[in-house]
C-alpha cells in the first residue's frame, strides 16, 4: 500500500480546530475575565476557545493518516446551491420574489453534470406562484412579489 | 385527581378543531419528510417554524412535535424500500427492512415498523406522563448549581456518545458555544465576537444556524453523493402486510427491550433519538441465538430499533418540558420556538401551564393514534412520495430554506448567516464532525454561562458551591465518569488500530 504524504484529511481538520479555538480564545482574553464572584464576559469564551484549541491540537497530533477516509470535496454542486441562496437574497430585495425564485432554481439547478432545465423552469414557475400566494398574500412575510430596485 | 382533571382538560383541548387540524397536519407532513430522503425531522420543523408564529403556542407546539415524531414513522418507509434511511435514525433500519424488501416481504417490513414504533411511542407517553410532573417538582428546589451541571452532564453526553469520535464532539459543543456568545452580553454590554457588525448584536438566530447545518448541508451532501438504489417496487397489499406467527413470536421481545433502551436514551439529555436505534440493534445480534440471520432479513432487525427510535422521540420530551434543558437537537428547536412564543421552558412550565404540557400529551395520544392509519391502510400513497426525483425536490427544499430563514426576522442577513453554515456543515459532514453537539453547545453554552455567574454570584466566588449541592455534585461526577470512560475506550481503540496497522506494515 503507497503512503499518502501530507497532512490526513484528520490532522488537517485538527488544525483547523486549533486555529480557530486559539483566535476565540486570544479574542476573548481583549474582553473582560472579570473575578471569580463576578465572572466577566470574557471568561467562558476563554474557556470554550481554549477547548477548542486542546481538542484540535489533540487530533492534529494523534490523528492517523493511515485510518482516515479519502476525502473529496466536490465543487460544483456547493456552488451551485449557495450561489442560488446568495441569488435569491439579493434577487428578491431587488426585483421580488418572482425573480428571487427563478435565480435560486435555475442556479440550483446546475449543481448535476447535467441539468434538466425543463423541470427546473417549471419548477420555479410553480415555486414562484405558489410561494407568492402562501407566503407573502397569505402569511403576510414582508417580501416584495414584483419590484424594480 | 388533580391528575385526571389536567389528562381530561388536556384531552378538551387536544381534540378542540384547530389543534387536531394542526396535529393531523404535523403528523402527515412528519411522515411526508420522514419518507422522503434527505430531509429529516430538523429541517422540516425549522422550514415550519415561520407557519407556526401565527398559531397559539399549544397549537404550534403540537404541530411541531407531531413533525418530530411522525417523521420517525415515515422514515422506515424509505430504509425498507430504497435501502436509504429517511432520516438518520433509521439508518439501522436499512440492514434488515431491505433485504426483507427484496425477499418479498416488504408489507411485513412495513406493517411491523409501524406497530412497533406505535408500542415504543405509546410506553414513552406514559413514561413522560408519570415521570415529567414529578421531575419538575424535584426540579423546582433547582437552583443554579445543580441547572449548570445537569447541562454540563448534557453536553458531555451529546458529545461522547453522538458520533464515533469523542474529541471531535467536544469540539463542536465548545465551536457551538462560542458561536451562541456572539452578540450582546447582558451583564456586561460588551460585544462578543461582533466583528463590527451591528446585525450580530442579538446573537446568531437559532433558526439560521439549524437550517444552515441541517438543511443546506443536507442537500449538499445528498447532491454528492447521490448513487441510485433498485427501488423495490411491489404493490403493498394489506394482505401482504400480514405477519406469520412467527414473524410475531420473533418480534415481540426485541420490541420490548428496544422500547426500554429507546426510553432511556430519550430521558438523559443529550441524546435524543440518535444512538437509541443503534444500541437496541447491537443488543439484539447479541443476544439473538442465531446473530448470522441478521443483515439478511432478520425481523428482530427492524423491530428492535424502530421501537427504540420512537420511544427515543417520545422520551426526549421529558428532560426538556420538565427541565428546559434539549434532550436532542430537535428539542433544541423546540425550545427555541416556546421562547419565540414568549413561554420560558423549565420546571415551572408543566406547574404554571399545566393546560399546555397536559394538551401536548393528549396530542401524542391522538397523533400516534393518527399515525397507525396513515402508515397501515395509507401506506401506498407514501410508497408513491418514494418516486418524486430528487432534481424536482432539492430546489423546493432550498426555496422553503430561504423563505423560513427570512421569516424568523424577516432578515436577509439570517439567510447568509445560513448560507455560511450551511458552507460549514457541509464540510463537518465531509470530515464526520457530528452536528448535533454544535447545536446543542450553541443554545446550553450561553445558559450555562448565566448559571454559572449567577451561582458563582451568590456563593461569593466560591467554587465549592457545585459539590455542596449533592444533585449538582452527582452530576458532575457522572460527567467526569463519562469523559474518562470514553478517553479510555477510544485510547484502545487507537492503540488496537495501530497495533493492527505495525503487524501489516511488518
Amino acid at each position: 500500500m503507497p503512503k499518502l504524504s501530507g497532512l490526513s484529511p484528520d490532522r488537517l481538520a485538527g488544525a483547523v480546530v486549533a486555529m480557530v479555538g486559539a483566535a476565540a480564545f486570544v479574542a476573548a482574553t481583549r474582553y473582560d475575565l472579570g473575578s471569580m464572584s463576578n465572572i466577566g464576559p470574557g471568561a467562558l469564551p476563554a474557556a470554550a476557545g481554549a477547548i477548542l484549541f486542546v481538542c484540535g491540537a489533540a487530533m492534529c497530533i494523534g490523528g492517523e493518516p493511515e485510518s482516515a477516509p479519502p476525502v473529496r470535496i466536490v465543487w460544483r454542486p456547493v456552488l451551485a446551491v449557495l450561489g442560488g441562496i446568495a441569488a435569491w437574497a439579493f434577487a428578491t430585495q431587488w426585483f421580488g420574489l418572482i425573480a428571487g425564485t427563478f435565480a435560486l432554481v435555475l442556479l440550483a439547478s446546475l449543481a448535476p453534470d447535467r441539468p434538466r432545465w425543463r423541470a427546473a423552469l417549471a419548477t420555479a414557475a410553480v415555486l414562484a406562484a405558489l410561494g407568492s400566494l402562501l407566503f407573502v398574500r397569505l402569511l403576510g412575510i414582508p417580501l416584495p412579489i414584483l419590484s424594480w430596485l | 385527581m388533580a391528575y385526571l382533571n389536567n389528562l381530561v382538560a388536556g384531552f378538551q383541548t387536544a381534540l378542540a378543531p384547530a389543534p387536531l387540524l394542526f396535529c393531523l397536519l404535523g403528523v402527515t407532513l412528519g411522515t411526508f419528510v420522514g419518507v422522503l430522503p434527505g430531509i429529516g425531522a430538523l429541517a422540516a420543523i425549522s422550514m415550519l417554524l415561520p407557519i407556526t408564529f401565527y398559531l397559539e403556542p399549544s397549537t404550534a407546539l403540537i404541530m411541531l412535535a407531531g413533525i418530530y415524531y411522525g417523521a420517525q414513522y415515515g422514515g422506515s418507509t424509505a430504509s425498507i424500500l430504497l435501502n436509504t434511511p429517511g432520516t438518520v435514525t433509521q439508518a439501522v433500519t436499512c440492514l434488515d427492512g431491505y433485504p426483507m424488501a427484496k425477499a418479498g416481504r416488504a408489507g411485513v417490513a412495513l406493517l411491523t415498523t409501524t406497530i412497533t414504533s406505535f408500542v415504543g411511542g405509546s410506553f414513552a407517553i406514559l413514561l413522560l406522563m408519570l415521570l415529567a410532573p414529578v421531575l419538575a417538582t424535584v426540579a423546582l428546589s433547582f437552583g443554579s448549581p445543580e441547572y449548570f451541571s445537569v447541562m454540563l452532564f448534557g453536553l458531555v453526553i451529546a458529545s461522547t456518545l453522538s458520533g464515533e469520535a469523542p474529541l471531535k464532539g467536544f469540539a463542536m459543543v465548545a465551536l457551538g458555544a462560542l458561536l451562541g456568545f456572539v452578540g450582546l452580553d447582558a451583564n456586561s454590554a460588551t460585544m462578543r465576537y461582533t466583528f463590527g457588525y451591528f446585525e450580530l448584536a442579538d446573537g446568531l438566530n437559532l433558526v439560521a444556524v439549524a437550517m444552515g447545518l441541517f438543511g443546506i448541508a443536507e442537500v449538499l451532501v445528498n447532491l454528492i453523493g447521490k448513487q441510485e438504489t433498485p427501488f423495490v417496487s411491489q404493490r403493498i397489499t394489506l394482505r401482504s402486510m400480514l405477519p406469520t406467527r412467527q414473524d410475531v413470536r420473533q418480534s415481540v421481545m426485541p420490541t420490548v427491550r428496544g422500547t426500554i433502551i429507546g426510553s432511556i436514551a430519550g430521558v438523559l439529555p443529550g441524546t435524543g433519538a440518535a444512538i437509541a436505534p443503534f444500541v437496541s440493534y447491537a443488543t439484539e445480534k447479541r443476544l439473538s441465538p442465531t446473530p448470522e440471520r441478521f443483515g439478511k432479513g432478520a425481523i428482530e432487525g427492524i423491530a428492535a430499533p424502530e421501537a427504540s427510535n420512537n420511544a427515543a422521540a417520545q422520551a426526549a420530551f421529558v428532560p426538556t418540558l420538565s427541565l428546559g434543558i434539549p434532550g436532542d437537537a430537535v428539542m433544541a428547536i423546540m425550545l427555541g420556538a416556546l421562547m419565540i412564543h414568549g413561554i420560558v421552558p423549565g420546571p415551572q412550565l408543566i406547574t404554571e401551564q399545566p393546560a399546555l404540557f397536559w394538551a401536548l400529551i393528549a396530542s401524542f395520544w391522538i397523533g400516534n393514534i393518527i399515525l397507525l392509519v396513515l402508515n397501515i391502510p395509507m401506506i401506498g400513497v407514501w410508497v408513491r412520495v418514494l418516486r418524486i426525483p430528487y432534481h424536482i425536490l432539492y430546489p423546493v427544499m432550498l426555496f422553503c430554506i430561504c423563505i423560513g430563514v427570512y421569516s424568523t426576522a424577516n432578515s436577509m442577513v439570517d439567510v447568509f448567516v445560513a448560507l455560511f453554515f450551511g458552507l460549514v456543515g457541509y464540510f463537518m459532514l465531509v470530515l464526520r464532525f457530528p452536528t448535533a453537539p454544535l447545536l446543542l453547545g450553541f443554545l446550553l453554552g450561553p445558559l450555562m454561562e448565566v448559571h454559572l455567574r449567577r451561582a458563582l454570584m451568590i456563593s461569593q466566588g466560591d467554587p465549592s458551591t457545585f459539590v455542596s449541592s449533592p444533585i449538582s455534585a452527582a452530576f458532575l461526577a457522572l460527567s467526569l465518569l463519562v469523559v474518562v470512560l470514553s478517553a479510555r475506550s477510544s485510547m484502545m481503540a487507537a492503540a488496537a488500530r495501530r497495533a493492527a496497522f505495525e503487524s501489516q506494515a511488518g
